[in-house]
């Protein structure tokens, strides 16, 4: 049967209207396609974030001069830590074992002399090294801090003072280097490939599982139809899903959106057929819906989280786990939907993207039809 | 109450069965939950190293000659790739080819010269907002450092940084041990939500409610197979990360296990409030994983509590999955006193008794 035979297109269309059926009636579809991304979005957009911000810090100031005071004041004042004076370092060693403190900072005895008497006083800063990225933003913040203040007094007893040289930092795209900018538009990716993964893990599974499957196939439907008309319905709840992102990103957010459209619905598109592929051939695959759970959660969603260059950076990871994200697709998907919002349409940048993803959207379906004849013959 | 215990025992052994039955389930408890340690935790870094930058040199004086040289001995910069204009920079960044890229004015050295201040530029990816931060760090430790060498100022205080419990901050060190715990969750709650929506699925939800067992008997039962899954998983993880790994473990094995129970016990509870209400498997694995998302991004794993704003984090601290990371870090890292153990343990009994509760009466109220 082909699809010039008319009778294709009137049979993809009963088991469409079927699939369709099937997902009104089940409300917790529209829980996962209009809850999930709020949720997702309200926990990128404003609980998760990268900027270090009230740290909690131990402070021993063994001075107790007014130098020293007054840059024990500077730190309480400084939002990146949330400052806790203790009187001695015996006091502070449980509550940084405990986790009741990230840090402490030690400003040792003779702090104001040194300082008058043109030495440089070290300040000690013990971090919780379990923690390792605030640990390693607790020291570049507290340097950062020291630096002003030092270059503040010097300039308090020499207006003219200069250090040598200056750092003038500036972020293209996102000047405020908000955290929130480069997350929730990630976060979007994160709610298409859970749509796409984990809904459709499910249906053919669930199918499967209940006898149903053989009913499905006794029909006249070809392979391809039957699997085009389960997606199509789940394609256009992953495009509604991203459009309910989208708004909730401009309008709730006030993320800038300077790309088209077009190319917003182009990388959708081409990722949506890249995991709702993936999540059926894992459903057929497996024919069990916890298995198929626990698969699509395996190599749809924590990959798209983690290995997709979304939350961490990909030239970081472990060569081998470095080629392991080139068939992830959600890793082709990231930086196009970064760049929709933050710079406007790349197309030299995008299409390649587009077209690897269409590569995945091709590869797993012509799998899914093949598993799934082989299965009848 | 032996009647009771009798009850309770033969359900939970039923619904153990039930799970182990099938092997491509014990497969995908046992396996697949291995690699996603190994290969997320050695993923999941938001460390920045050998990051490559981009520079657009316009001067030739000794002061770009010494930041230069600077930037070329840290470690953490990579490759430095020379563009011949700000605007060829711009198009590479936009690209993705570089994070960034240091600007050197024509006037920098001449500044300096002079007894000003000489500017240095500094562009980077805005998209790329925790690379950019860490790299601004560096790159402005280089500048003041290289300024001071050019020109003695009144001395600034100096800072000795030590790192305790993991000295060279080895980032594994902090995800291997959370993996743990972010795995046992994932585990524990796709197993326990499906226990009794898998019932009403199959149509034996009716004989369930026939039975002579009260409520609470039921779940308990029911609560069974998602608690050993998780005690014996995430037990076995530990002693895999501990021994296989180069992640010290200080702290008391007896001690993390009573942790992992009473994590396993919190988990499936909220599992079984999820299953009881849930009509089939489907939106049984789909509220499981409304619950587990912002368990994950909400414990403390993916980005500090402390940076959250200050309402949310009350119900971080409900989160019995960031009670686990504390204590996993704690045993394995710092060699947390049991009394501090025990601290974090309390809540997590609270969630699981409240969870049951929670159940109880969705459970009742819906077979009434």
């Amino acid at each position: 049967m082909s699809v010039r035979d008319p009778l294709f297109w009137r049979r993809a269309a009963a088991i469409r209207a079927k699939e369709w059926a099937q997902i009104w009636l089940d409300p917790s579809t529209f829980g996962l396609v209009v809850l999930m991304p709020l949720i997702l979005m309200f926990l990128f957009g404003s609980a998760v974030t990268l900027d270090v911000h009230g740290t909690r810090t131990g402070l021993v100031d063994l001075d107790r001069t007014s130098a020293s005071r007054d840059l024990a004041a500077t730190l309480a004042n400084n939002s990146y830590f949330r400052i806790a004076e203790k009187s001695s370092v015996a006091e502070v060693e449980p509550a940084l074992r405990s986790g009741a403190l990230r840090g402490f900072v030690v400003i040792p005895d003779g702090f104001e002399r040194d300082l008058a008497s043109g030495q440089a006083p070290a300040l000690q800063l013990v971090t919780d090294g379990s923690q390792v990225n605030t640990a390693t933003l607790l020291a570049a913040n507290l340097r950062g801090t020291l630096r002003g203040w030092g270059e503040a007094k010097a300039r308090e007893r020499d207006q003219a003072a200069h250090p040598a040289l200056g750092l003038v930092a500036r972020y293209t795209y996102n000047p405020e280097l908000e955290s929130r900018y480069m997350l929730v538009p990630g976060a979007i990716g994160i709610v298409m490939a859970m749509i796409g993964s984990l809904l459709t893990a499910l249906i053919m599974a669930r199918e499967y599982e209940r006898g149903t499957m053989e009913g499905l196939l006794s029909t006249p439907i070809s392979i391809p139809a039957l699997v085009l008309s389960k997606l199509l319905p789940y394609y256009v709840l992953g495009l509604a899903s991203t459009a309910i992102c989208v708004a909730v990103a401009v309008l709730g957010y006030g993320l800038p959106f300077r790309g088209s459209f077009l190319a917003l619905f182009l990388v959708s598109s081409a990722f949506l057929a890249a995991v709702l592929g993936q999540g059926l051939l894992i459903s057929a695959g497996t024919k069990n819906q916890f298995v198929s759970t626990q698969f699509a959660l395996l190599s749809g969603f924590l990959p798209s989280l983690l290995l997709s260059g979304f939350l961490f950076e990909i030239d970081s990871m472990p060569v081998a786990i470095q080629w392991l994200t080139y068939i992830v697709p959600a890793r082709y998907l990231i930086p196009p939907l970064q760049s929709v919002f933050l710079v406007g349409d790349i197309w030299s940048m995008f299409l390649p993207n587009i077209l690897a993803l269409m590569g995945f959207g091709a590869f797993f379906f012509l799998r899914v039809t093949r598993a799934i004849k082989r299965q009848i013959a | 109450m032996s009647g009771a215990l009798v009850r309770v025992l033969a359900m939970a052994l039923k619904e153990l069965a039930v799970v182990l039955r099938d092997r491509r389930v014990m497969t995908t408890l046992v396996a697949s939950p291995v690699i996603q340690l190994v290969l997320f935790g050695l993923a999941t870094t938001l460390e920045v190293k050998n990051v490559s930058l981009g520079l657009v040199n316009r001067d030739t004086g000794v002061a770009s000659e010494q930041f230069l040289a600077a930037v070329g001995a840290a470690r953490n910069v990579g490759d430095v790739i020379v563009y011949p204009n700000e605007a060829a920079l711009g198009e590479a960044i936009e690209q993705r080819e570089v994070l960034g890229g240091m600007i050197l004015p024509p006037d920098l050295s001449a500044r300096v010269a002079r007894g000003e201040e000489g500017q240095i530029g500094l562009l980077l990816d805005g998209r790329r907002v925790n690379a950019a931060q860490i790299v601004t760090a560096y790159i402005s430790e280089i500048t003041a450092t290289t300024g001071l060498a050019l020109r003695p100022g009144a001395p600034a205080p100096d800072l000795v940084v030590r790192n305790w419990y993991n000295p060279n901050l080895d980032y594994s060190w902090f995800t291997l041990p959370g993996m743990i715990a972010v795995i046992t969750t994932v585990l524990v709650l796709s197993v326990s939500v499906q226990a009794i929506a898998r019932e009403r699925e199959f149509g034996t939800y009716d004989q369930l409610m026939a039975l002579p067992m009260r409520h609470w008997e039921i779940l308990l039962g029911k609560a069974a197979p998602a608690f050993l899954v998780g005690l014996f998983n995430g037990s076995f993880y530990v002693a895999m990360v501990a021994l296989l790994s180069d992640v010290p473990f200080l702290g008391s094995y007896p001690l993390i296990v009573l942790a992992i129970a009473a994590f396993s016990l919190a988990v499936s509870s909220i599992g079984l409030a999820i299953s009881s209400v849930a009509a089939n498997q489907q939106q049984a694995f789909l509220g499981g994983f409304l619950v587990i998302v912002p368990m994950i991004l909400l414990s403390g794993y993916a980005s500090p509590i402390d940076g959250m704003p200050a309402w949310l984090q009350p119900i971080a601290a409900v989160d019995p999955l960031s009670h686990l990371l504390a204590i996993c870090h704690g045993v394995f890292l710092k060699d947390m006193p049991a009394a501090m153990i025990a601290a974090h343990i309390w809540p997590m009994l609270a969630v699981a008794v409240a969870a049951l509760l929670l159940g109880h009466a969705l459970l009742r109220g819906r077979s009434n």
